[in-house]
C-alpha cells in the first residue's frame, strides 16, 4: 500500500538581493530586487507502507524542504502530495495525529523543564490514553536507555540524551509515518550507533513508514535499503542502495602491504594505482578482474597483507553529485 | 472542546511550575506592576488637586478607568501576552514548525503557551483600585453592572487579545520585529485616559481603527454609569469583527511561513 505519493512537487522561495555596503543598504530601503530559487524542482516519488527510505543530498539540495512540505509546514509552489491519503498542507487534524517529525537541529521540548512535562502535553494534544502513554514512555525509555533522565531539566541533558527524548515525544502517539531530519547530527559515535539501532528496531517492530535525511553515510548504509538522491531540488537517483553500487561502481579497492619494497612499475599491470609507497599500495581493480589480480599479486609480489574492499558509498554519491554539477 | 481544556490545564500547570522555578523573575515582575500602578495613582492625585473633573470624568471615575485599564493589561499579560509575543521570534527562528504540525489549533497553542502567575497580586490590587474609585465617585445602576459590565469587559478582553495578536502576526511579513509589543504598549497607554481629552480625531480612531474605547473606556463607563445600550452593541460588534479579522489575517499570514533550514 502506498503511504506517500509525490507528483511534480515544486517549491520556489522568493528572496531579495542584498548588495553589500552602506549605499546599497540605503538604496534597498526604496527598491529591492526580488529573486527566486527553486528548492525543490518537480520531484515525484512514492513510498510503500513500512519502508525506510533515505533521502540524501548536500546542503541546500531540497531534502528538508521536501520533508517540510510532506509534514504540512510549508505550502508547495506547485505539484501534489498525498500522505496517508491526505494533502499535508491542508493540515487536517486527522493527518497530523498520524505522523511525526523529528528535526536534529530543532527542539520541541521545553528546555527549562523535565522532558516528562513535554510528554504530558503531547499526550493531551494527541489524545493518548493514560495506559498507552505509560506503556509507550516505559518501553521507549527502556529501549533508548534513558529511564533515569526523564525527570531532569532538558537544558541539563547532553545532546544525545536530548535527541532520545525528542524521539520519545514524537513517537508517543505511535505515528504511522515518521519524518526524521538529520536525527544523528552532532551526536558522538556511540550515540549515533544507539540512535541507528533504535530507528531500525522501531521500523521493524512497528512497521512505521520512515523518511530519513542524513549527512552521515553510516546512517544510510545501516538503515536504508532504498535511497533517493536529490541535488539542486531534482531527484538524481531513486532505488535500492545495492543497485546504486551495482550501477555506478565497476571496481573494487585493493590495499596491499609488502614485506619488501615494491616498485610502482610492478603494480601497474594489475589496475589503476591510487596510492603508492615502497611498502604499501592502493589499487582500483575492475570487479571482473579482482580475483585473478589478487591471486597474481599474492604469488608474484612479497605480500604481507591484502585487503579487498567495496568502494565506500560516500565516494559513489560524491561522484554522482560532482557529475551532476 | 474538552481536549482543549485538558491541554489548557497542562499549560497552566507547567506555567506555574516555571514561575516557581524562576522566582527572581516572579518577584521583579510583581514589583514592576505594583510600582507602575502606584506612580499613575500619584499622577491622578496631582491632577485632581487642581480641578474637580476632566472632560466630565471625576477623580473617582478616572480611578475606575485606571483600574479597568490596569485590570485588562494584567489579564492580558497574565494569560496570552507571553505566548503571542513569541510569534516574530518563532517565525524568524523557524520554530513555528512544531506548532504547525500539531493536531491542535496553532493560534490557540501559541496564545496559551505561557501564563504568568505574578499577575495575580496586581489583579487583586486592580480590583481594590476599582472599588476605591467607585466608593468616591459615581456608580452605575445594578442592572448596568450585572448585565452590561460582563459583556463589555469580555468584549474589551477579546479586543485587547485581537489587537495584540494582529500586531504580532505581522511577524510573518516582516523579519525581526520582536519588539512590536512596544508599539502595542504605546497604543494601549492612551487607553488609560478619557479619550475626549485628545479631541475628535483620536476619539474617532479609538472607536474604529484601534478600538481603545471598546477595550478600556466602555467597561469603565459601565461601572460609573455612563454606558448606553448602543455602546454595548457596539462593543459586541467591534470585538467580534476584530476576532474575525485576527483569525483571517493569521490564517492568511501562516501561508507565508517559509521556516528556516
Amino acid at each position: 500500500m502506498l503511504i506517500i505519493e509525490v507528483k511534480n512537487l515544486t517549491k520556489k522561495y522568493e528572496y531579495y538581493k542584498k548588495a553589500p555596503g552602506l549605499l546599497a543598504s540605503v538604496k534597498s530601503l526604496f527598491h529591492r530586487e526580488k529573486l527566486y530559487t527553486k528548492a525543490v524542482d518537480n520531484i515525484s516519488f512514492s513510498v510503500e507502507e513500512g519502508e525506510l527510505v533515505g533521502f540524501l543530498g548536500p546542503n541546500g539540495a531540497g531534502k528538508t524542504t521536501t520533508l517540510k512540505m510532506l509534514s504540512g509546514i510549508l505550502y508547495p509552489t506547485s505539484g501534489e502530495a498525498r500522505v496517508l491519503g491526505y494533502t499535508p498542507w491542508e493540515r487536517k487534524k486527522q493527518y497530523q495525529k498520524q505522523f511525526a517529525i523529528v528535526m536534529g537541529q530543532k527542539n520541541q521540548l521545553w528546555w527549562d523543564l523535565p522532558a516528562m512535562d513535554s510528554f504530558i502535553l503531547n499526550k493531551e494534544i494527541y489524545e493518548v490514553p493514560d495506559a498507552q502513554f505509560k506503556q509507550t514512555v516505559d518501553e521507549l525509555a527502556e529501549l533508548l536507555e534513558i529511564k533515569d533522565i526523564l525527570d531532569v531539566q532538558v537544558r541539563k541533558l547532553s545532546l544525545g540524551q536530548r535527541m532520545k527524548c525528542e524521539l520519545i515525544a514524537a513517537l508517543l502517539h505511535q505515528p504511522k509515518v515518521l519524518f526524521l531530519d538529520e536525527p544523528t547530527i552532532g551526536l558522538d559515535v556511540v550515540s549515533q550507533q544507539k540512535m541507528r539501532e533504535f530507528i531500525k528496531t522501531y521500523n521493524e517492530q512497528k512497521k512505521t513508514t520512515i523518511l530519513l535525511t542524513s549527512h552521515y553515510m553510516e546512517d544510510v548504509e545501516a538503515l536504508c535499503k532504498r535511497i533517493i538522491i536529490i541535488d539542486h531540488g531534482q531527484i538524481l537517483y531513486d532505488g535500492a542502495l545495492a543497485d546504486l553500487m551495482e550501477k555506478y561502481v565497476d571496481h573494487k579497492v585493493l590495499t596491499v602491504t609488502f614485506t619488501k619494497a615494491v616498485e610502482r612499475g610492478d603494480l601497474e599491470k594489475y589496475g589503476e594505482i591510487k596510492e603508492s609507497a615502497p611498502f604499501r599500495a592502493l589499487l582500483h581493480i575492475p570487479k571482473t578482474e579482482v580475483k585473478k589480480s589478487a591471486a597474481a599479486i599474492l604469488t608474484k609480489l612479497p605480500v604481507d597483507d591484502i585487503l579487498i574492499d567495496e568502494v565506500p558509498v560516500e565516494e559513489v554519491i560524491r561522484k554522482i553529485f560532482t557529475a551532476h554539477r | 472542546m474538552r481536549r482543549y481544556f485538558r491541554i489548557l490545564k497542562v499549560l497552566v500547570r507547567v506555567s506555574f511550575i516555571r514561575d516557581i522555578v524562576f522566582r527572581g523573575a516572579f518577584y521583579i515582575d510583581l514589583f514592576h506592576a505594583v510600582l507602575w500602578l502606584g506612580l499613575f495613582f500619584l499622577v491622578i492625585e496631582v491632577f485632581f488637586s487642581h480641578t474637580e473633573s476632566i472632560v466630565g470624568w471625576t477623580k473617582g471615575n478616572l480611578i475606575v478607568l485606571l483600574g479597568i485599564w490596569s485590570l485588562l493589561d494584567d489579564l492580558a499579560s497574565g494569560t496570552f501576552w507571553e505566548g503571542v509575543k513569541r510569534i516574530p521570534t518563532l517565525v524568524a527562528d523557524g520554530n513555528m514548525d512544531f506548532i504547525l504540525t500539531r493536531p491542535v489549533d496553532s493560534q490557540f497553542l501559541i496564545a496559551a503557551e505561557r501564563f504568568r502567575f505574578s499577575r495575580v497580586i496586581p489583579l487583586i490590587a486592580d480590583i481594590a483600585l476599582i472599588s476605591y474609585g467607585l466608593s468616591i465617585g459615581s456608580i452605575g445602576s445594578l442592572w448596568t453592572i450585572l448585565l452590561g459590565f460582563p459583556i463589555v469587559i469580555i468584549a474589551g478582553y477579546l479586543t485587547v487579545l485581537s489587537v495584540f495578536y494582529l500586531l504580532h502576526t505581522l511577524g510573518f511579513w516582516f523579519l525581526r520585529i520582536d519588539n512590536i509589543w512596544a508599539l502595542y504598549e504605546g497604543i494601549e497607554n492612551i487607553g488609560k485616559y478619557p479619550l475626549d481629552v485628545f479631541g475628535r480625531h483620536i476619539k474617532l480612531v479609538s472607536l474604529t481603527v484601534v478600538p481603545l474605547t471598546v477595550m478600556f473606556t466602555l467597561p469603565a463607563e459601565a461601572l460609573v454609569g455612563f454606558l448606553s445600550g448602543a455602546e454595548v452593541i457596539n462593543a459586541l460588534l467591534v470585538s467580534a469583527l476584530f476576532l474575525w479579522l485576527t483569525r483571517k489575517f493569521y490564517q492568511y499570514s501562516v501561508r507565508r511561513y517559509s521556516s528556516v533550514a
